[in-house]
């Protein structure tokens, strides 16, 4: 049986028992799926040539010269030979490049991992003691510590590293209940032992290479989570967790597939094997930390959305089948709630927001956004879904923020668009930062209503006008990027689809912001310190998000964004052994609310569906322009 | 009566205060309330359930004009139950156990209502006694919604529990397909609020 696409000719063995996404993606073709193959998303259509099929329950002759579309999740090939048209838009992203940063908090470094070198003295023919008890003295003495515990690999090496001299060094880690001895080795024989931080992002996982001893990092790479293949959001991440295979699936493309390359990639630029990373610590949220322990997620996805466990034990790397030390030492950051995980609890940490007396909200934005709210000791959280635009997601030529895409725009006095686009070059599509900067400055000429909707005789006039047909039907479009201008061949355009789902992501963060502070008893306008968080945080115009409704109506100096404060949380309990029991400490703290049960969420929701809000009083900055006959909605 | 020109746009427009003023100077000047109901509010929100159907407004819009319906109608309930109205039927409607997933849930409630339905809305985490007690107050139909497989499997619960009271059971929400709803043996599925609307009316024959 062999089938044809993008001038490939993919040859398979009964290729009728599986279904097309899965013969495309063991090609090397990996489809969106992100809906898990549910047939909901169509993120993975195809477009059928000549042969026989089965789509869904209907078996289907497609002759010479005709197509049909269809979703490949729900076909198989039932003839000999087939011919298909695989569009780009239906192939997953599955590289690029995602720069990250962050801002730490000021700390005295006292790693978790330490290399000690002792001497061990010979044993005493007149008081006997064994080489580990005499290895364990000289230790106990040099930490100093009461506990030092040794497993078996640190044994099995010890008498080779004393046949060599006295002089050994060890590879110690602290442990809730005391040192643990992950190698010895000959002073002479030693090696470095080096650390790994990791960010498990629902979309994109980063990892550090880390020095214990300087606190240096040493490299640090980012690729998207593979589990993308599955689902692109945590509640169809859970959705596909149906089976105990399922969970151990996706456990092994985020550890086999995700981390492990990362791991051996940035330890080969650093010149250093895997096998030196002797600890990894890992934050992400509460759905990410499960399936990266090969724990179901299932129990967070139903009422009253429990976790397997919040608080982790230090876990052994080979359990996970991570590739580094045999030995090494895993943690895990603590989480909140089911969907308040160990990446909010290490920003809460880095940002050192329970510590202030004064009013503070804390929004990490993402395809969940998560919000904290403390004053004097007392906080609050809740999450909110905002979904995957401000990830480029679900949008007509939308794509993650990676090298051709665009990632800002202006407009010029003629209504030009003046885009910049991450690496330079033409752009092949537009990420988060830049629909909040089109949408606010769209919204300030006038070319954007406050529904979202474009002033379509402005449009046509300025000749960016697009008739767009997508598969639910037609919908108005603005060309940002004429065909010849794109890295694709195609314009980039953003359409009136495109700004509603804007719309919703901006909605629901506000709304989530709001509803937060009014059950405190506060308003937006008093917040003191405003800390955004996360990758896409870093890139947005504060401006524009304010413009856009995205963001309360503050004095600018008044934000402080601090990026990947996963990452930082991760990095901080590396090396700085009080980090983790705090965060631990504080996961009590909030008082966690669910929106959906709160009265007032659902009309903040939909007076924030309006550009910048149905109560424009909340943006005295906002200049809100009369746009004559269409200002409904307001009042 | 013709048409409430004003009032239509108001409702389509999503401008909740004019429709609150506009519905309430028509009280007070006498206009039979079953007009303005059947005549401006129902057309409107009839005609976005249309335009949404045909890419012409999204779901921002959609909810905004749907809460301004709202606003009308809570003005005229009273004043219809009190006349002795009769709505298109009486339906009820919540998300399953374990699920608390409702704004989309609470927008087909708006379109329901206005479409002429009477809305019994059972709110989240619904188990088949609540919606039971839904179907014993009179509704004809129990629609229920889950946004994750998760909780989409108490589906076939409900559905089976519902064998033999007379009344359909529609199904929607974001995994839930028309192969499953045909699967698990419900009346219907709707994929969007508008289509919701669209099942409703055919499966109890109104319209």
């Amino acid at each position: 049986m062999q089938i044809t696409t993008r001038g490939r000719t993919l040859r398979v063995e009964h290729a009728s028992g599986t279904q097309l996404a899965a013969l495309l993606e063991s090609a090397g073709l990996p489809l969106n799926t992100r809906c898990g193959g549910q047939g909901v998303c169509h993120g993975c259509r195809v477009i059928l040539g000549a042969g026989t099929y089965r789509v869904g329950r209907e078996t289907v002759t497609v002759g010479d010269g005709e197509t049909r579309e269809a979703l490949a999740c729900q076909t198989r090939v039932l003839s000999a030979e087939a011919r298909l048209e695989t569009p780009a838009t239906s192939l997953l992203e599955t590289q690029g490049q995602i720069v990250d940063d962050f801002v730490l908090p000021a700390v005295t470094p006292d790693a978790t991992v330490r290399q000690i070198t002792v001497t061990v003295p010979h044993p005493e023919p007149e008081a006997p003691a064994s080489d580990w008890d005499r290895l364990a003295a000289e230790l106990r003495r040099a930490l100093p510590a009461e506990h030092v515990a040794g497993g078996l690999e640190a044994l099995r090496a010890l008498p080779p590293a004393l046949s060599a001299g006295a002089r050994v060094t060890a590879t110690v880690a602290r442990c809730p209940d005391g040192w643990r001895v992950l190698e010895v080795a000959s002073e002479a024989a030693a090696a470095p032992g080096l650390v790994a931080a990791v960010d498990i992002g629902t979309t994109t996982v980063v990892v550090a290479l880390v020095d214990p001893v300087r606190g240096v990092i040493l490299r640090r790479a980012a690729q998207y989570n593979q589990q993308i293949k599955k689902a692109d959001d945590v509640a169809a991440r859970i959705s596909c967790c149906q089976r105990p295979e399922d969970v151990r699936h996706l456990q092994e493309l985020v550890v086999q597939q995700t981390i492990n390359p990362l791991l051996k990639q940035i330890c080969a630029a650093a010149g250093v094997a895997p096998e030196r990373v002797v600890r990894l610590a890992a934050a992400g949220n509460t759905v990410m930390e499960h399936l990266f322990l090969g724990l179901s997620p299932e129990s967070i996805g139903r009422l009253p959305f429990q976790a397997v466990r919040h608080m982790h034990p230090v876990y052994r790397a080979r359990d996970l089948g991570l590739a580094m030390h045999p030995a090494g030492l895993v943690d895990v950051l603590p989480s909140i709630a089911g969907y308040l995980g160990g990446d909010l609890t290490a920003d809460i940490h880095v940002a050192r927001l329970l510590q202030q007396p004064e009013l503070a909200l804390l929004v990490d934005m993402g395809t969940n956004s998560e919000v904290v709210l403390s004053e004097a000791g007392q906080a609050i959280a809740c999450a909110t879904a905002a979904g995957p635009a401000f990830e480029g997601a679900g949008l007509l030529h939308g794509r993650r923020a990676a090298p051709g895409a665009i990632e800002h725009i202006a407009f010029g006095p003629k209504l030009d668009f003046l885009c910049t686009v991450i690496g330079g070059g033409r752009p092949d599509g537009l990420c988060g930062s830049a629909i909040i900067d089109f949408v606010a400055e769209g919204f300030r000429c006038g070319l954007i209503s406050p529904q979202g909707r474009f002033d379509l005789a402005r449009l046509k006039q300025r000749g960016c006008y697009a008739h767009i047909h997508l598969k639910k039907g037609a919908t108005h479009g603005c060309v940002l990027v004429a065909a010849d201008g794109s890295a694709t061949g195609h314009a980039i355009s953003i359409t009136e689809l495109d700004l509603s789902q804007v719309l919703k992501a901006k909605a629901a963060t506000y709304a989530g912001m709001k509803t937060l502070l009014h059950l405190h008893g506060r308003r937006l306008a008093d917040v003191r310190r405003f800390v955004l968080s996360g990758g896409f945080a870093r890139h947005i115009n504060l401006r524009n998000a304010v413009t856009l409704g995205l963001l309360p109506d503050l004095p600018l100096d008044r934000f402080e964004v601090i990026g990947n404060g996963a990452l930082a949380g991760a990095y901080l309990a590396l090396l700085d052994a009080a980090a983790l029991p705090a965060m631990e400490a504080l996961v009590r703290r909030p008082r966690v609310i669910e929106l959906n049960r709160t009265a007032d969420f659902e009309n903040n929701f939909i007076d924030a569906l309006l550009i910048p809000n149905l109560n424009t009083e909340e943006f005295p900055s906002v200049a809100v322009r009369d746009s004559g006959a269409s200002q409904p909605g307001a009042e | 009566m013709a048409k409430h020109e004003e009032l239509f746009d108001a409702i389509c427009k999503g401008n909740r205060k004019l429709v609150e003023q506009i519905v309430n100077q028509q009280v007070a000047a006498g206009t039979p309330v079953v007009e303005l109901l059947n005549d401006s509010m129902i057309p409107a929100m009839r005609s976005m359930g249309d335009k949404f159907s045909r890419n012409e407004v999204y779901v921002p819009e959609m909810l905004i004009a749907a809460r301004a319906m709202q606003a009308g109608l809570k003005i005229i309930e009273p004043i219809l139950a009190k006349a002795g109205h009769k709505p298109l039927a009486r339906v009820c409607i919540g998300t399953v156990k374990g699920d608390l997933h409702d704004i989309g849930k609470n927008l087909v409630a708006m379109m329901l209502k206005g479409a002429g339905y009477e809305v019994d809305d059972l709110g989240v985490d619904c188990d088949v006694a609540k919606f039971e007690a839904g179907v014993s107050r009179g509704a004809k139909a129990v629609m229920c919604s889950a946004l994750l497989t998760t909780t989409m499997p108490y589906m076939k619960t409900l559905t089976e529990a519902m064998k033999g009271k007379g009344v359909k059971v529609i199904i929607g929400g974001a995994p839930v397909t028309q192969q499953y709803a045909s699967e698990i043996g419900a009346d219907g599925y709707g994929a969007d609020a508008n289509e919701a609307v669209k099942i409703m009316d055919a499966q109890l024959g109104v319209r």
